[in-house]
């Protein structure tokens, strides 16, 4: 609507609040219900740019995206007001200006009125972008400095190891020549040596963390062996000044799972610091699990350190002071990075102390590590699964409470279960909880709507495997089936038809997995691992028995033969394998540990099949395997 | 005791095999992996030291394929790594490597590993 001439608009005027009105920095424009301007103020004249009383823009004309006027529209009908809105506006000579809006409903001249106040930000969003601007630059080069360091990393280390070790060799040289003399100045050049490839080691450890390049691996812990690791390491260290060193595991630990090289390396920090701040004294290690967490106390009989020096401590750098660095030596790194290591495997550092007669350290790590305090560059290793077999679950997406009622009734009454998700973004949430075996997706929602999140679906290494058949109203199966549904049915969806796709899809993707392992614990452990990554577990005690159920495989099937089949009857399964049509295509995984050399070289290679070595991830490495099988 | 020593780094392996010999070991070098591969089929040494970042072949493949090899698999490799950062010594481990050690070397604690793995 456009304001033309005749209308109750006075332009001069000595009324006070008109007065007031008019000198106001704030645009202000009223119009009626049916969006017909009633006043402008002469600010709104100014910022849109045209003559007092010229023809102004109103409603959606003003915006640069209409879309934002209809969501204006939308939260003003709900909350009846709307408060602070940044906006684009468009004025009529083509150019753009960014305000800040609020819309009010007033009484104007005995009618209900809606009036707009409008302040001209334009010069704030430009600093405001360039503040983003120059912060992401700011991140890039920290991250790219970060990265150097990070790469620099061989480069810094080579030359400095044959500092290291030809001091070594030439002390055993003159050692082994009957020289005394020379051999403590060697001792000195290694020692600095060290020293300084400590710091390196440390500022790389730093750095990595810090540009988020640093990778967590978690795995199941033994704690006896990392303390008995950790006791050899330390034990020189707490001898050197006259300490005693204990260590001591609190009742029978279960199984803790933590990234066991960064929590060997925060221990052998605290430790070391330990063992250098206490002279003629206990350093005694402790570790002991209640509730869901497992805590690591290091204490010490040393010198303690006062509030201040608290305050300092954790950060880089800052040994308690610089008198301390020069004193007890040190990169004054280490606490920096053993807290940066705890808060990535989920946990923390903290410490308590009392000056002159010592300190307690404290790493609390949870046994189980949350996918909530994921970070990035974290590699979960699976452990059991927590979801259950997707057989039978369907993941129904729609925002229309009837379609949900309809269809999940129909579906339910042919013994399927159902998750409901009422939006895109449910969707995408609910997947991850409950994986189903096939996602029935409406294309019309409001908010995310269906091709978004079917692509997003696909996206997803995770589900990209999990068939999804589309809803839609018009005729649109070249686009579903180009970003990848598996089937576009369209509305009202015929009843009997979409039963019998659902049919079509349950179960005909899962893979099946003959798993031929002799221990039973652990051919349970693989078994529980398989459904959860969507493969159908057949078990097989003996070569015998696989050998009985090799027939009941389809063509996309896995065998996996553990290490502990005799290798004669390994060739037998797969010389059968390799010669029945009907098992050709079967892909066979033999697991090698200490038997690979007994296996038959030339069946393996010509039956194509694939030797997995055992060691430490080896569930890892086999589902990664298996996965990589699906593409 | 005959050792396979690989390692791409002169220094290194200058280094490492002087104190080994110094120590009674039979020490035989390679500074590649592909290097590795053919004198470990042809010497069948007692125990291999594999340096992990090699040119050609890298450390990794070199073990999972002597690993692979009838005639090689039951000599046990000790798989050399930089700085034991968490995914070397796992990666070392699930190529086949019997254990890992850490760079730079210190030579008892290596000896203490070779050993171990000759008792066998």
């Amino acid at each position: 609507m456009v304001f033309t001439p005749g209308s109750s608009l006075e332009p001069e005027s000595h009324d006070p609040a008109r007065v007031l009105l008019d000198s106001s920095p704030i645009a202000a424009v009223i119009t009626n219900p049916a969006g017909e301007l009633l006043f402008a103020n002469r600010r709104t004249y100014e910022i849109m740019g045209v003559a007092y009383g010229a023809p102004l823009p109103v409603g959606v004309e003003l915006y640069v995206n209409p879309r934002r006027f209809g969501e204006l529209v939308r939260k003003f009908a709900a909350n009846r007001t709307l408060v602070d809105e940044e906006v684009q506006y468009q004025l009529p000579d083509g150019s753009t200006i960014w305000c800040l809006v609020n819309w009010q409903n007033i009484e104007y001249d005995h009618q209900p009125a809606l009036v707009v106040w409008s302040y001209d930000i334009t010069h704030q969003k430009a600093v405001e972008t360039a503040i983003e601007h120059a912060r992401d630059m700011a991140e890039a080069a920290s991250r790219t400095k970060a990265e150097f360091l990070a790469n620099m990393s061989h480069e810094l280390r080579t030359p400095l190891n044959a500092i290291i070790g030809y001091s070594q060799i030439l002390q055993e040289d003159i050692e082994e020549a009957g020289l005394k003399g020379p051999v403590s100045d060697l001792k000195r050049v290694e020692a600095a040596g060290k020293h300084l490839l400590g710091l390196i080691n440390d500022m790389l450890d730093i750095s990595k963390v810090d540009a988020g390049k640093m990778e967590v691996f978690i795995e199941p812990v033994n704690l006896p062996r990392l303390f008995e690791e950790v006791h050899a390491l330390t034990l020189p260290l707490a001898l050197k000044n006259s300490n005693q060193l204990a260590f001591h595991i609190v009742d029978k630990l279960p199984n803790i799972r933590a990234d066991y090289t960064k929590l060997k390396q925060s221990l052998l920090n605290l430790i070391s610091n330990a063992c250098k701040f206490t002279q003629n004294g206990q350093v005694r290690v402790e570790a002991q699990v209640s509730g869901g967490n497992v805590r690591f106390e290091v204490s010490d009989t040393g010198i303690g350190m006062n509030e201040a020096q608290l305050g300092r401590l954790f950060q880089p750098f800052s040994q308690a002071d610089a008198s301390t660095t020069r004193q007890f030596g040190g990169t004054g790194l280490g606490l920096a990075i053993t807290q940066r290591f705890c808060r990535m495997m989920g946990g923390e550092v903290s410490v308590r102390s009392v000056s002159g007669e010592g300190s307690t350290f404290s790493i609390i790590l949870p046994t189980e590590f949350h996918e909530s305090s994921e970070k990035p560059g974290l590699t979960i290793l699976p452990d059991a699964p927590k979801i259950e077999e997707a057989g039978s679950r369907i993941l129904l997406v729609d925002d229309d409470p009837e379609i949900h009622h309809l269809l999940g009734t129909m579906l339910e009454r042919e013994g399927y279960e159902i998750d409901h998700a009422f939006s895109g973004e449910e969707a995408l949430v609910r997947i991850t909880e409950q994986r189903p075996f096939v996602v029935l997706l409406d294309v019309m929602m409001p908010a995310m709507d269906g091709w978004t999140t079917l692509g997003r679906l696909k996206a997803d290494p995770d589900f990209e495997h999990i068939p999804v058949i589309v809803v839609s109203l018009l005729n649109e199966r070249p686009m579903g089936m180009s970003l990848g549904a598996a089937e576009v049915v369209s509305k009202p969806v015929d009843r009997s038809q979409l039963v019998n796709l659902v049919r079509s899809f349950s179960g005909a993707h899962r893979v099946k997995v003959l798993v031929v392992v002799q221990n039973r614990d652990e051919r349970a452990e693989i078994c529980k691992a398989l459904p959860a990554r969507d493969f159908d577990a057949i078990e097989a005690e003996s070569s015998a028995e696989a050998e009985s159920k090799l027939t009941t495989l389809p063509p996309n099937s896995v065998i996996l033969i553990d290490s502990a089949i005799p290798a004669t009857e390994v060739s037998e399964l797969l010389t059968r394998i390799s010669a029945e049509a009907a098992l050709k295509h079967i892909k066979v995984i033999v697991q090698t540990a200490h038997n690979a050399g007994r296996l038959d070289a030339d069946l393996i290679r010509d039956s194509g099949a694939i030797l997995l070595a055992l060691g430490q991830n080896r569930q890892a490495a086999l589902l990664e395997l298996l996965n990589s099988f699906r593409r | 005791m005959r050792i396979l020593l690989v390692e791409d780094n002169p220094e290194n392996l200058d280094m490492l095999s002087r104190r080994l010999v110094r120590r009674g070991y039979q020490v035989s070098t390679a500074i590649d992996g592909e290097a590795a591969i053919k004198r470990a089929r042809t010497e069948l040494p007692d125990l291999i030291l594999m340096d992990l970042s090699l040119p050609v072949i890298d450390g990794w493949q070199a073990i999972r394929i002597l690993k692979a090899e009838r005639s090689c698999a039951h000599i046990p490799v000790i798989a050399l790594t930089a700085h034991a950062m968490a995914g070397d010594r796992e990666r070392a481990l699930d190529a086949g490597a019997d254990d890992y050690d850490t760079k730079p070397v210190d030579i008892e604690r290596l000896v203490g590993k070779i050993q171990s793995l000759a008792d066998r």
